[in-house]
């Protein structure tokens, strides 16, 4: 048995304690910045693939409207990629955080760009473009955004022709300003844009697929897994 | 609402590092200790002769596999005595008791009923052995047990022996649990003797030196709690208590969710009456070592922490829950034919999260000793699965049970 009282020990232990908070801390912070320079290379890939969409858009001006490019599959990886690590940021980090607003802002500008690309070439080939543009809020609690995200989520995942965009409503760039006053949205929540028409409120999968007929003609298909955030 | 929590996280995240920092450097410190020696016989004058009182009251489903366990002890027969302790039984208890007289070793008393403790008293007023032992008479010994013990009394500071109490039968869930819950309550039990601060000393099979009860005197009520009491007073007059991790005893454990919340509400109530209201003078008292400046703390804050963490992760499966709920009232089933994908970037691998992966490894490696002091192997078992699983969302009821019970308890005696 050892003895009744033995200050060393105490020490001892309460050093051990110490050093296993500051390794933790130390491979915590580690793996953060792992993390964000992940992020920063995610940005970078985006600032260049904006650009090589801008080309590929140019290209396709010549191309007949037979093949089947109506979206930008270069943006589309992108912005899956983009979306789950957003959505963890989003989670870990809180709605607030410096780093998670800057991804949020690319990953807003990235979406625009597409939204254009589609819109352009849809237009170029006489064609209905299939997306949704979709406005939730962080502030308060919004259950029926989140609802919203896992509907418009499963939905990406089955019409892989869908385009799906989503805006936080309060990003407070210039981009999402722009498609708010546009489309003179109020502030309830979530909306939906539809063939540039707005609906407010929650809308089941079948509310939608009545409202995008195209979709009915198409046949569910498996592609990759997104996640939309809410 | 997360950043007024942050500081009571933290603060509750450092104290459990540092008590089971503690806990760990004790084990590689006397890492010996914990292994199995095999009991060796010893020379015909050097059994200390043992008396094992066992008290009853309305234990005739279960007392004659107490006696029996009893009577299969390798121990010599003119050293163990036996004493049945009827304490006013209305069931047969006694008649079941008295089929047992015929062995000259058992001897069965009657009293009016009194209490456990009253029991206790009746059976030492009789005893003359050099050492006394209690046996709950829901609780069974293994035939080695008794054998396992006596060597830690060849030192002559040690005046009591703790063993090693495990499940009997767990059929169900809940006594599954328990028997997980037992094992590392044994692995944590021997690292507390080891640093002299043990503060129970339970019912199934705590042998006891005589002369100590002349010193301290006889068991006293003690808030239903006579086995932690006797043991704090032992500590409060400095005497040494050890742990035969080796020495096996199996209880019959509650086996529903109201028997459990009753008996572990008079477990922590008792824990929290006893220590407050007679020993709150040893609390952070450096005359009583490691007890008083480690386990005895610890043990009160544990309360808190668990109910703290408790919460956490009760909040943690609410979410989960709703989540799962909003999904369901959104899609209904929906269900795509993909595997999930793992991304390292989705792990949450912040600080606190890391600092509390790091208590569940230390978790985990309490239970698996625990396993291997029970079993002697390393292995997992279901009842440590479900252990995991479970036993942070039942323990909040009997803590908060016991916490109500403590602040409303009306004889309250704090000078």
């Amino acid at each position: 048995m050892q003895q009744e009282l033995n200050p060393k020990k105490y020490i001892l232990v309460f050093l051990i304690t110490l050093g296993v908070f500051a390794v933790i801390f130390l491979l915590s912070d580690f793996l953060y910045n792992r993390r964000i320079t992940q992020v920063k290379g995610i940005e970078d890939t985006i600032n260049r693939n904006i650009l090589e969409s801008e080309i590929q858009y140019a290209l396709l001006a010549d191309a007949s409207c037979d093949t089947d490019e109506t979206g930008n599959p270069v943006l589309v990886g992108e912005i899956n990629n983009l979306t789950k690590r957003l959505a963890y940021m989003e989670e870990q980090r809180g709605t607030n955080d410096a780093e998670v607003i800057s991804l949020k802002k690319y990953y807003s500008l990235l979406q625009a760009k597409d939204y254009l690309l589609v819109r352009e070439r849809a237009k170029q080939c006489d064609d209905k473009p299939l997306s949704i543009i979709y406005f939730y809020s962080n502030a308060g609690n919004c259950d029926d955004c989140k609802k919203m995200g896992y509907v418009l989520t499963s939905m990406r995942e089955d019409y892989d022709k869908l385009h799906v965009y989503a805006f936080d409503y309060n990003l407070g760039l210039s981009v999402v300003e722009t498609l708010k006053s546009i489309y003179k949205l109020e502030d309830r929540f979530p909306v939906l844009i539809i063939n540039r028409k707005a609906y407010y409120g929650f809308k089941t999968r079948a509310e939608i697929e009545a409202m995008i007929p195209e979709l009915g003609r198409m046949t569910a298909t498996s592609t990759k897994a997104t996640t939309t955030p809410k | 609402m997360d950043s007024f929590l942050t500081p009571p996280i933290y603060f509750f995240l450092f104290l459990t590092t540092y008590f089971e920092v503690f806990m760990l450097v004790t084990y590689f410190e006397e890492k010996q200790k914990f292994k199995f020696v095999a009991a060796k016989e010893r020379m015909p004058g050097k059994y200390p002769s043992v008396t094992i009182i066992v008290p009853a009251w309305n234990e005739s489903t279960t007392i004659s596999g107490t006696i029996d366990s009893l009577l299969e002890l390798k121990y010599p027969k003119d050293k163990l005595t036996i004493f049945i302790i009827d304490d006013g039984s209305t069931d047969n208890t006694l008649e079941v008791a008295r089929q047992f007289e015929q062995h000259p070793q058992v001897k069965v008393f009657t009293k009016e009923n009194g209490g456990k403790f009253t029991a206790l008293n009746l059976g030492l007023e009789h005893a003359t052995s050099d050492l006394i032992g209690c046996l709950d008479a829901d609780s069974y010994v293994a035939n080695d047990a008794l054998l396992e013990i006596i060597p830690y009394f060849d030192d002559a500071e040690i005046m009591a022996v703790t063993p090693s109490v495990q499940i009997h039968n767990p059929n169900n869930l809940l006594r599954r649990i328990q028997a997980a819950e037992y094992m590392i309550g044994e692995f944590s039990r021997k690292l507390f003797s080891r640093f002299n601060g043990l503060y129970v000393t339970p019912g199934p099979f705590s042998i006891y030196r005589r002369s100590i009860f002349a010193k301290i005197g006889g068991f006293i009520h003690a808030y239903s709690t006579e086995d932690m009491e006797m043991a704090l007073r032992m500590q409060s007059h400095r005497m040494k208590i050890e742990n035969a991790h080796a020495a096996l005893v199996y209880t019959v454990s509650p086996a529903t969710p109201l028997a459990l919340y009753k008996q572990r509400v008079r477990w922590v109530s008792g824990f929290l009456k006893n220590a407050f209201f007679k020993y709150r003078h040893m609390f952070l008292n450096r005359k009583y070592g490691n007890l008083g400046l480690i386990t005895l703390p610890f043990a009160f804050i544990s309360i808190f922490i668990s109910l703290f963490f408790c919460a956490m992760y009760v909040r943690s499966l609410f979410l989960l829950a709703y989540e799962r709920y909003l999904q369901y009232s959104a899609l209904g089933f929906h269900f795509t034919a993909r595997w999930p994908q793992f991304d390292w970037f989705s792990l949450n691998l912040e600080f606190r999260r890391l600092l509390i992966y790091c208590l569940l490894f230390t978790t985990i490696f309490f239970i698996l000793m625990g396993g291997r002091l029970v079993l002697r192997r390393f292995v997992v078992t279901r009842d440590m699965i479900y252990f995991m699983m479970f036993y942070g969302l039942i323990a909040p009821f009997w803590l908060i049970g016991s916490l109500i019970k403590f602040l409303s308890a009306k004889d309250v005696r704090w000078r």
